[in-house]
């Protein structure tokens, strides 16, 4: 790359690459581009210094262009670095496989097999399905263990969050109530509805976000999360 | 990668491998962003703009016919992403109008994904005036800064020979350092006109 003439006249891509009135010096240009990118050949640099002991403001010239072309990279540095957390949509990657894997269960064994491999594969609990009897929920509160479906709402409820927290999925309840309409009834009670707010917790192996594409479908995209991200869902 | 091995993952990706599709989105994912960056309005998020491109690569790439288009297919792609989004911001900006009046139209949400407080001022008006250059200029500029980029690799995305490119990197470095010379001198100018008048005053 010792040739300094510009390639212009080949170029036929826009109208950008007319030579630009009031830009002499390309051939500077491009040696002190070379200097700055690491690719200045030995005979580039025995230019470059015959073209600095006639005009040493070259030197001025390659520190600035320097400058500015670091900085400038720092910044869209920054700004690129957000392309490594961004991967492909699972959605998509995964839908073929999971079509293949269903087109052979449905050759095998038909639909109905199909289906029911589908279930166990959500379900992800080979146990649930050995077990025929329906056990009983019960959870210990205040020392008496109740079967569920014998007690009050409000038992439900506490043995709902004791087993829930001792399990690590019930974080707590938040202390304030949201009302939503009070209305007053014709007893002279008063009918108040609110909200409870529970706070549970789940560990999982992925995140996904909702993207929609162009006519509006909705798909998941994965989320790398990394301790510096402070990104929540 | 070499470009025979490149090929092959390529051939592959548009054969269906998702594999080969995940290797080649992780090779390509810098410099989509530094073209979304020279081509995308200001107020658009670029972390959704890749993600919708990466959804384009996946549905789509079974159209590009050959391993060598790729690169530009997908630069192609990328722009058209990012003009969507232009038209799209438009579109929202005049709706705005409508609803809420010029003054909030035109106030920019410091919330901007692009906003950066730790960023220092230098380098805001230089990356600013990286952006207001011809696009021929500022995607070379642009994808330069993306790391281990060749002379040779920014041509294939642009799909322009290297000479080309090697000259385009070198003018749009000049003109940028003359834009930055004559926002530098307006300062200045105004600087002094603000002190004159003040002292006036």
């Amino acid at each position: 790359m010792n040739d300094y003439t510009t390639n212009d006249a080949k170029n036929t891509d826009d109208s950008n690459d007319q030579p630009i009135i009031g830009l002499p010096g390309d051939e500077r240009d491009v040696l002190i581009s070379r200097v700055i990118d690491g690719i200045a050949t030995s005979h580039d640099w025995t230019i470059f210094r015959a073209l600095a002991a006639h005009d040493p403001s070259i030197w001025t010239e390659l520190a600035d262009t320097q400058s500015i072309q670091e900085t400038m990279c720092t910044h869209v540095d920054h700004f690129v670095s957000i392309a490594d957390h961004i991967e492909l949509p699972g959605g998509l990657i995964d839908d073929q496989p999971m079509r293949t894997r269903l087109d052979i269960i449905s050759k095998w064994g038909g639909w109905a097999a199909a289906a029911a491999i589908l279930v166990v594969w959500f379900l992800g609990n080979p146990s649930l399905q050995s077990s025929n009897e329906i056990t009983p929920i019960t959870a210990g509160f205040g020392g008496s263990n109740i079967l569920l479906d014998q007690a009050q709402p409000d038992q439900a409820f506490d043995q709902y969050l004791a087993s829930g927290q001792s399990s690590g999925q019930v974080v707590g309840e938040m202390p304030e109530h949201i009302v939503i309409e009070t209305r007053p009834m014709p007893d002279g009670t008063i009918e108040v509805l609110y909200l409870r707010q529970i706070i549970e917790r789940q560990i999982i192996d992925h995140a996904y976000r909702e993207m929609r594409d162009e006519t509006g479908n909705v798909f998941p995209v994965p989320v790398k999360l990394s301790p510096r991200t402070t990104n929540s869902f | 990668m070499n470009g025979s091995v490149f090929d092959a993952v390529i051939e592959s990706a548009i054969a269906g491998d998702h594999d080969a599709l995940n290797q080649l989105w992780h090779h390509s994912r810098r410099w989509v962003a530094a073209i979304l960056l020279a081509h995308k309005p200001r107020e658009a998020d670029l972390e959704d703009l890749l993600q919708v491109v990466a959804m384009q690569m996946c549905r789509k790439i079974s159209s590009v016919n050959e391993p060598k288009a790729f690169k530009s297919w997908l630069r192609t792609v990328a722009i058209n992403t990012a003009r969507e989004e232009g038209r799209k911001t438009t579109r929202r900006k005049k709706s705005m109008l409508r609803l809420v009046g010029m003054e909030h139209a035109n106030n920019r949400s410091p919330a901007s994904a692009d906003f950066i407080a730790a960023e220092s001022d230098e380098s805001k008006r230089i990356y600013q005036a990286a952006l207001s250059l011809p696009p021929g200029y500022r995607e070379p500029i642009l994808l330069r800064c993306v790391r281990s980029m060749s002379y040779q690799q920014i041509g294939e995305v642009l799909d322009l020979p290297t000479t080309t490119i090697e000259t385009r990197i070198a003018r749009g470095r000049r003109m940028l350092k003359e834009l930055l010379n004559q926002q530098a001198d307006q300062q200045e100018l105004q600087s002094k006109t603000e002190q004159t008048v003040g002292a006036r005053r």
